[in-house]
């Protein structure tokens, strides 16, 4: 089920599911690098299971080329790996929730660590604040609801999770997440190009360091 | 060069927004009524896009170091292109509210502070772009450029009422048609929380529907989100680019600056429009 809407009169949203899953992730990233190609498209942010395709104008043939593309690209796609950049991400293990979580998975601290640096992660989708990665899939063990009470304000560098995901806190914000770890690595620099550290489709291993 | 020898409460420097970054998680930024900066950067001779002060909440004033033409659009009485000499203070009154909550001032040649990711607009949330990442204080001294543009000055698109136009989706399994014609038949108003992140808006809450977060995805200014409690709220220049709300609807980016204008407690009514409208009138 292939569903193409309207996202005001500058863009399409292309929705190919509706649940977090790595492989319609990956078919998105690569109905994504099709979509670049098609004349007249400016921009395209692909996330979970949808590719949203920015455009200058409306004009007689895009939404047809947009179409068109987006059949093709799924049909043929049967291997479309689009391989990201795999980064390493050092983790210092002091955040302010980690004994809680704990607590609440009925894990030791130790067991909590082990289990959230012992994957690889998938960036589905960029956003949220520049530079923010939603990362999965986290080990259902450790998968909590948000907190209650969202804090006013999360330090950048701030590694956290909530439920099948983690990620890392660009830039100081308010955040709702469960805090486990902060990093020194940079997630955003507006002077960079492209800013953010992680794109869509990149894999991200944590480290744990003492640093 | 110029100072802002007294600057009103919100002021920043923007030009028509921050594009191609959207992957990365970079809002567009941007004049919030897009419309007024590129006549006030054409009334003057700048190009459409130079940059702007985006002026707002109270009135200032500005110490101009060079003798250059400047002018005032958005929410003043009339525009009118006038030459500020070497040394002058000029006056700035604060926005009238009749006319809406933002002014624009263009000086000639531009506002002239570094692109960050190819733009002048400020991003606040973010504390980069327009000058230093931040609202500008009495003291600022601003670089002004040496842009010139093509001659041709911008108008307003032509007058299509007070209605804002909505163009339904991208995601109508959400939602019903009766919630569609309820947003609507709704007499919603412009909520004191509203800025350049987003305006709530004040009405009857959408009633009959669970509308509770879902997988996010990319949104942009414009787009109408519902809230948990049926209440909703229309994104805006510095908005995340996804968001996690249901989405009813986005507001046609021809009308997006005239809807910004809207002051807290002013009425707004969404008509349904198509989002292909046919040729577009230049």
């Amino acid at each position: 089920m292939i569903e193409i809407e309207p996202l005001g009169d500058r863009a399409l949203t292309v929705r190919l599911g509706d649940s977090m899953d790595m492989a319609l992730a990956a078919l998105a990233r690569h109905v994504a690098s099709r979509l670049r190609t098609v004349p007249g498209v400016l921009e395209t942010v692909s996330g979970y299971c949808t590719i949203t395709v920015f455009y200058e104008r409306e004009s007689p043939s895009i939404r047809g080329d947009i179409e068109r593309t987006v059949a093709m690209a799924t049909d043929a796609a049967t291997d479309n790996a689009v391989t990201g950049t795999e980064h390493i991400i050092p983790v210092r293990y002091d955040g302010p929730d980690l004994d809680d979580v704990a607590k609440r998975t009925g894990l030791s601290v130790a067991d909590v660590i082990e289990r959230h640096a012992g994957r690889v992660y998938t960036a589905y989708l960029i956003g949220f604040v520049p530079g923010w990665a939603y990362l999965g899939d986290l080990d259902p063990v450790l998968a909590l609801p948000r907190r209650d009470e969202p804090r006013t304000r999360v330090p950048a560098g701030s590694v956290a999770i909530a439920g099948r995901q983690t990620g890392v806190y660009p830039l100081d914000t308010p955040g709702g997440w469960h805090l486990i770890g902060h990093t020194s690595a940079t997630m955003f620099d507006p002077s960079a190009d492209p800013p953010a550290t992680l794109a869509a489709g990149d894999r991200v291993r944590f480290v744990p360091t003492t640093e | 060069m110029i100072e802002i020898s007294t600057a009103p409460p919100f002021a920043t420097v923007q030009d028509l927004g921050r594009f191609g970054y959207r992957a990365s998680g970079v809002p567009v930024s941007g004049a919030m009524d897009p419309d007024s900066m590129r006549i006030a950067n054409t009334l003057i001779g700048n190009p459409a896009d130079a940059a702007v002060i985006e002026w707002a909440l109270g009135g200032g004033s500005i110490i101009f170091r060079r003798t250059l033409q400047y002018v005032v659009t958005g929410a003043v009485r009339a525009p009118r292109p006038m030459t500020a000499r070497a040394g002058d203070t000029v006056l700035l009154a604060p926005p009238i509210h009749f006319f809406g909550r933002f002014i624009y001032v263009a000086i000639e040649g531009g506002i002239d502070v570094p692109l960050v990711l190819g733009s002048r607009s400020t991003y606040l949330p973010g504390a980069f772009g327009g000058y230093k990442g931040r609202l500008l204080r009495t003291g600022d001294e601003l670089p002004v450029g040496t842009s010139r543009g093509d001659g041709v000055v911008a108008s307003y698109p032509p007058f299509q009422g007070d209605t804002i136009r909505v163009i339904f989706g991208p995601q109508r399994a959400a939602f019903t048609e009766e919630h569609r014609q309820q947003f609507l038949s709704n007499a919603y108003k412009v909520s004191a929380a509203s800025d350049r992140m987003g305006y709530r808006l004040d009405g009857p809450p959408l009633a009959g529907g669970q509308w509770g977060s879902r997988l996010s995805e990319p949104v942009c200014p414009g787009a109408i989100q519902i809230t948990t409690g049926g209440q909703p709220i229309v994104l805006m220049n510095d908005a995340p680019t996804v968001g996690g709300y249901p989405v009813i609807g986005v507001v046609h980016s021809a009308d997006l600056g005239r809807f910004a204008q809207r002051l807290p407690g002013e009425p707004v009514q969404f008509v349904e429009a198509s989002a292909n409208p046919g040729p577009e009138v230049a």
